[in-house]
């Protein structure tokens, strides 16, 4: 049996996005999918203080990505567009993917690409054109190109924002 | 030779190259490194795959072997000299820092 749940979290809210996950498995929903726009789906089990963190999937060498993080105790909770959710108990000895800010950086700037390739081609789309896309359609594709480069830009700054050593 | 372009490593870079006393794969580094700090520092797998592209691309690591999904990485002749110098400088940063902690001793 599936739980649904739907509950939204921009992209630069990915820590609570993480943190509630960790508090729906403490209550014994354990994620199995993620949607794009806060659907997330869940599959009832017992009680697990389980901690979640998104990492970006690279685009070459994925099955030894993967395998790094397999042998270092993480599990696959979800996947979604370019992005694997992964778990561990809380009580591991490590519980981060990223333990030093450069590489937290880089997480926030592919992140921060994702959303900027999206929010071109979201632009690019609601050019007009000789395509028959309605007036409402170009607008809906402008909107959405305009709140994915505002994601854009607000993990930008995150990952600017994150510690630099001096 | 200059390696400044290589310097300050990073901790994990640093501790990772420390690690290739012999080749190993990922999590034989990471449970290394664990033990050579006493446990005050362990490396996320995020951490250790960035890490390693970018010691890669540096040509300060070489990947001599693959098992099982696992690269197996080496210590290349010019990782071991940066790791060197790595070493040095940080031994004339705490020759330093006790002398100015301790100045009568």
């Amino acid at each position: 049996m599936v739980v649904k749940k739907w509950r939204f979290f921009p992209p630069w809210r990915e820590t609570e996005q993480e943190q509630w996950l960790q508090e729906m498995s403490r209550a014994g929903l354990h994620v199995l999918e993620v949607g794009t726009f806060g659907h997330h789906s869940f599959i009832p089990g017992p009680s697990r203080d389980l901690v979640y963190r998104w990492s970006a999937v690279p685009s070459r060498e994925r099955e030894q990505y993967k395998q790094l993080y397999l042998d270092a105790g993480w599990e696959i909770a979800a996947v979604s567009v370019g992005f694997i959710c992964w778990c561990t108990p809380a009580a591991a000895g490590c519980t981060e993917v990223f333990t030093d800010s450069s590489a937290k950086r880089r997480h926030k700037f592919q992140l921060m690409l994702c959303l900027g390739g999206v929010a071109t081609i979201s632009a690019i789309a609601a050019l007009p054109g000789p395509d028959g896309i309605s007036v409402f359609g170009r607008a809906l594709r402008a909107a959405a190109a305009i709140w994915f480069g505002y994601a854009a830009v607000r993990v930008g700054w995150q990952a600017l924002t994150i510690g630099r050593r001096a | 030779m200059d390696y400044s372009k290589y310097l300050p490593l990073s901790e994990a870079s640093f501790y990772m190259l420390a690690a290739l006393d012999q080749p190993s794969h990922g999590y034989a580094i990471m449970q290394k490194v664990e033990a050579m700090s006493g446990g005050s520092v362990t490396i996320g797998p995020g951490t250790m795959y960035g890490a390693f592209n970018t010691l890669e691309k540096q040509k300060l690591i070489t990947k001599v072997a693959e098992e099982e999904r696992r690269k197996i990485y080496a210590l290349t002749d010019l990782g071991r000299d940066v790791l060197a110098e790595q070493v040095r400088r940080l031994e004339i940063m705490v020759k330093g820092a006790r002398a100015a902690l301790h100045p009568e001793k």
